[in-house]
Order: structure tokens, then C-alpha cells, then sequence
């Protein structure tokens, strides 16, 4: 991890609470193995967001900032590991076998991941006549007899799904 | 929350609004010349829609079927997940967008007056007898004004035959094509003109055309038949072209020892999805006169010809990959 420069804040961070954060993920998850992975990756989020890096030199309390941006790796890590075996699942149930390379694959994840996450939290029926329509290419009539409702409904969906989205796609990042 | 922030609510809500109204099989032509007027009022319209644009590509980029199986399988599972993840007092995720190079198609071609989808080729004839024929997903707005007939061309490539051999449209009217790099003026007839990613590329195939890029200070660029441009907005490098610039306007993509990635490139103009090849494969020298208007057909001829096999995730999913 590049944060040999020692005068850096973030580099002070690292050396005082880089320890402190690993036993505390360690309790949380049970696993020091994975624990070691994840400090890492919360210092590694810090360093990489310019919003975050700014902020550490006005830090009163560093270590509750720290466990607010380590539960966010560990959601992101379990959201992935979930989709990723969701994701193997579905290739075993296409009807044809496939072969898809691994860059492919780190691609078609990633950006499964963001959609996954942006749809979060959206009805289920919402979420349903998006995807429908995008993955599926199916015209408003079949979603809605897909989903037993109006067409006016699937319409509505797809606004409240884009409006969704694209609010989340202009928020600054964390 | 500011004025400004919840403005801007506003309008990302509006264009979320336009974009289910677009995307229904219902839609109207009227709808969509008020879709195009309501992007034309304001520029943080057409910023909202930017971002309507980079949604809807990236969701292109995942193979349909299998994507959706998996977020379905994903959210059946979402409620045991969720039991794992509740000792952490779950806050919000802000999205963590932006790690994927999206191929974002310019906003205006999606309010352009004249325009094709991908492998479609159009031929219009324009006032004052200009033959102009599009290539596969270009876009393009005409305005006519006294003294010019204006080609704006946003994406894509067109092909242009003036009536006459002057490049003139009337008596006292010039044709001109815009791009975002400069102007093109045609002093003869024939021409092509393709908008590159910071490029435009121009090839004259008869007589001659003049080139202005937008900030050379007034400098220009004469080519003659059988040269080819590529032009900045600051400057134009010539070199001459042995391929058959216009052939795509007969069906065909002609190739002449090009290495395979190429061919590649250039096929993929013509299809929904994405189609590329392994990297193993991408130097292999390739020549012949391809499809465009079936290009899975071209797909099969390269696999005739050279140690290449077709790989299908779906017919917009396709890598080319070394079958030996």
C-alpha cells in the first residue's frame, strides 16, 4: 500500500490505527485472515477518494471515521461475494454452456455490482420492470403482464428505477 | 438542502420522467420532438440526460440474460444476507460509480434531425439536389440558412455527392459540415466525412475539399482525390488512402492487409453489443470485402479463412478467440 511518505496524514493514520482497526474488524467478522484484507481495503478507499484523504488532517475522532468507512468495505465485500456466486449460478442455468474470459468476467461483475447497488432499496416490482426492460429488451406490455399490473404502472416504474439511479449516480461519492 | 441542489433533483427527476416516456413502444413522434425541445431549453436538460445516457450504457455492457438471472437469484438471497450483515448497523452505500470506461454516445444524436441506428444505412437527398447517405449510427442535424446548408454532424459517417462540380448547392449557397474538431468544405464532389473519437476523418474521392479546424487560427487544409484527413481542432495530418473509403455505402467494409483488430473494430460499428477479439489473435493480417448488412456472416467468412472461432455469450456478447 503506498503510503511509505511517513509525513502524509494519512500515513500517521495508518501507523496509529491500522492495528487498532484490524482487531476491531477481527471481532466484527470473526476472521483474521479476512480482517487483515479488509483494514487494508479501508485504508486503500481512504487513500483513493480525494474527498476522504482532504478530510483526515480535521479528523477530531479518526477511529469512529475509520469503522464508518471499514462497515462500507465489508458491505461492498459481502455484496460482491453474494453476487459473484449469484452471477456462477446463472451461467450454470443457461440453457448453453459459455465461456467467458476472466477480464470478461471481472467487467460484467463490476458492473452487475453498481447496477445491483443502485437498484437497492427500490420495490422489488420497480427494480423488476427495469431490468426487464433492459436486460430482457421486453416492451411495457409483456412487463406488465409479466408482472400483473398496468402498463401505466410499469411507465411509472420506470421513471421512479431511472430517477432512482441517476440521483445516485450525481451524489458525490463517500 | 440549496435551491440549486433541489433544481437539480428536478431535472434529473424530469429527464428520468423522458426516458420512460422514450424507452415505451408506444412512444410518438410528437413526444419525441418535446423530448428534443425540452433538451434544447436548458444546458442542465442536457446534462441530466448525460447521465440518463451513461445509465442506459451501462447496462449494455452485461449480457442480458444471465445478468438478470443473477440479480434475481441475488435478491432471493438478499434476506439471509442481510441477517449476516445486521451486527454492523448497515448505513446507506453511496454508489461507487465511475471505475468503467463508458462509450458514451454524444447527447445530441439523440435529438438530431437526421440519424441511423446501428447497422442501419439511410440516403437522403437535401435541398438543392445533394446526394447524402449515412453509415451505421450517425447523427446529424441540417439547418439551411442564405448563404449555407449546414451539416452538423454529431456521430457517425456520412457520404456526400454534391449536385454540381463546384461543391456549390445554389448559386449563392455553400455546403459546409460541422464537427466538434472544425469544417469541411467541399471544392468538388465526392467526399466522406467520419467522426473519430477527438478526430474527424475526411476522404475525398473526388476533386478537392477544404478543412478548417476550429482553433488554427484561420489555418487551412486543402486535400485532393484520393487523400485522407484527420483532423483536430487544432491542426490536420494527410495521408493518402489505398481502401475503398465509400464501399461501406455498397454494403461492403473492405480491407486490405489490415490486422485482424481492425476489422474487428470496424465491424462492431455495425452491431448492437460488443465484439472484440483475444489479444492473441489481434495481429493476424486480414484482406477481403466483408458484409456490413450481415455481419454475422463476416464473422463466419473470418473464421473460414483464418485459426479463429466465434465465441457466442449471446448475439451481443462475441469475442473472436485463436482455435488452434
Amino acid at each position: 500500500m503506498p503510503v511509505s511518505s511517513e509525513n502524509t496524514p494519512l500515513a500517521k493514520m495508518y501507523s496509529a490505527h491500522h492495528g487498532w482497526l484490524q482487531c476491531w474488524l477481527q471481532r466484527k467478522t470473526g476472521c483474521s485472515w479476512q480482517a487483515a484484507d479488509l483494514a487494508q481495503d479501508t485504508f486503500l478507499r481512504i487513500l483513493t477518494s480525494p474527498s476522504n484523504a482532504d478530510q483526515i488532517s480535521k479528523l477530531h475522532e479518526p477511529r469512529s471515521f475509520l469503522t464508518t468507512i471499514a462497515r462500507r468495505v465489508w458491505v461492498d465485500f459481502v455484496r460482491r461475494d453474494a453476487l459473484e456466486k449469484a452471477w456462477l449460478e446463472a451461467l450454470k442455468q443457461q440453457p448453453e454452456p459459455v465461456f467467458i474470459s476472466p477480464e470478461e468476467q471481472a467487467l460484467i461483475l463490476e458492473t452487475l455490482f453498481q447496477v445491483d447497488e443502485m437498484l437497492e432499496g427500490l420495490g422489488k416490482k420497480v427494480s423488476q420492470a427495469f431490468l426487464l426492460c433492459h436486460l430482457e429488451g421486453l416492451r411495457y406490455a409483456e412487463i406488465a403482464e409479466r408482472l400483473g399490473v398496468s402498463v401505466s404502472s410499469v411507465k411509472k416504474y420506470m421513471a421512479k428505477a431511472t430517477e432512482h439511479c441517476l440521483l445516485l449516480m450525481c451524489e458525490e461519492p463517500l | 438542502m440549496s435551491d440549486t441542489q433541489a433544481a437539480r433533483k428536478d431535472t434529473l427527476r424530469a429527464a428520468a420522467h423522458w426516458y420512460a416516456l422514450l424507452c415505451s413502444e408506444d412512444v410518438t413522434e410528437k413526444q419525441k420532438h418535446a423530448h428534443a425541445a425540452w433538451l434544447a431549453e436548458d444546458p442542465a436538460h442536457v446534462q441530466a440526460w448525460q447521465q440518463v445516457e451513461k445509465l442506459r450504457q451501462q447496462l449494455q455492457m452485461i449480457p442480458g440474460a444471465p445478468s438478470l438471472n443473477a440479480l434475481q437469484i441475488k435478491q432471493r438471497q438478499d434476506h439471509s444476507r442481510r441477517a449476516v450483515l445486521r451486527g454492523f448497523a448497515l448505513l446507506a452505500v453511496g454508489s461507487a460509480l465511475g471505475s468503467l470506461a463508458w462509450q458514451r454516445a454524444p447527447v445530441e444524436s439523440w435529438m438530431a434531425s437526421h440519424r441511423t441506428a446501428r447497422g442501419e444505412r439511410r440516403e437522403y437527398t437535401l435541398a438543392g439536389g445533394t446526394q447524402l447517405v449515412l453509415n451505421t449510427a450517425t447523427a446529424l442535424d441540417v439547418v439551411e440558412t442564405s448563404t449555407t446548408q449546414l451539416i452538423r454532424l454529431y456521430a457517425g459517417e456520412i457520404f456526400i455527392r454534391t449536385r454540381n462540380g463546384t461543391g456549390k448547392v445554389a448559386a449563392a449557397k455553400t455546403l459546409q459540415v460541422h464537427t466538434e474538431q472544425g469544417t469541411v468544405v467541399p471544392l468538388g464532389t465526392v467526399f466522406t466525412v467520419r467522426k473519430l473519437g477527438t478526430s474527424t476523418q475526411v476522404t475525398v474521392l473526388e476533386d478537392e475539399v477544404e478543412l478548417i479546424p476550429q482553433s488554427a487560427g484561420g489555418k487551412t487544409q486543402r486535400l485532393v482525390a484520393g487523400e485522407q484527413a484527420q483532423m483536430s481542432s487544432v491542426d490536420v495530418e494527410v495521408a493518402t488512402v489505398s481502401d475503398q473509403a465509400d464501399s461501406w455505402t455498397r454494403g461492403l467494409l473492405v480491407a486490405v492487409d489490415w490486422p485482424l483488430s481492425r476489422l474487428v473494430a470496424e465491424l462492431s460499428r455495425y452491431r448492437t453489443g460488443v465484439l472484440r477479439c483475444a489479444p492473441s489473435i489481434a495481429g493476424l493480417r486480414v484482406s477481403g470485402a466483408f458484409p456490413i448488412d450481415d455481419t454475422d456472416r463476416a464473422l463466419q467468412a473470418i473464421a473460414n479463412a483464418l485459426p479463429v472461432s466465434v465465441d457466442r455469450l449471446t448475439q451481443y456478447w462475441v469475442t473472436l478467440k485463436s482455435s488452434e
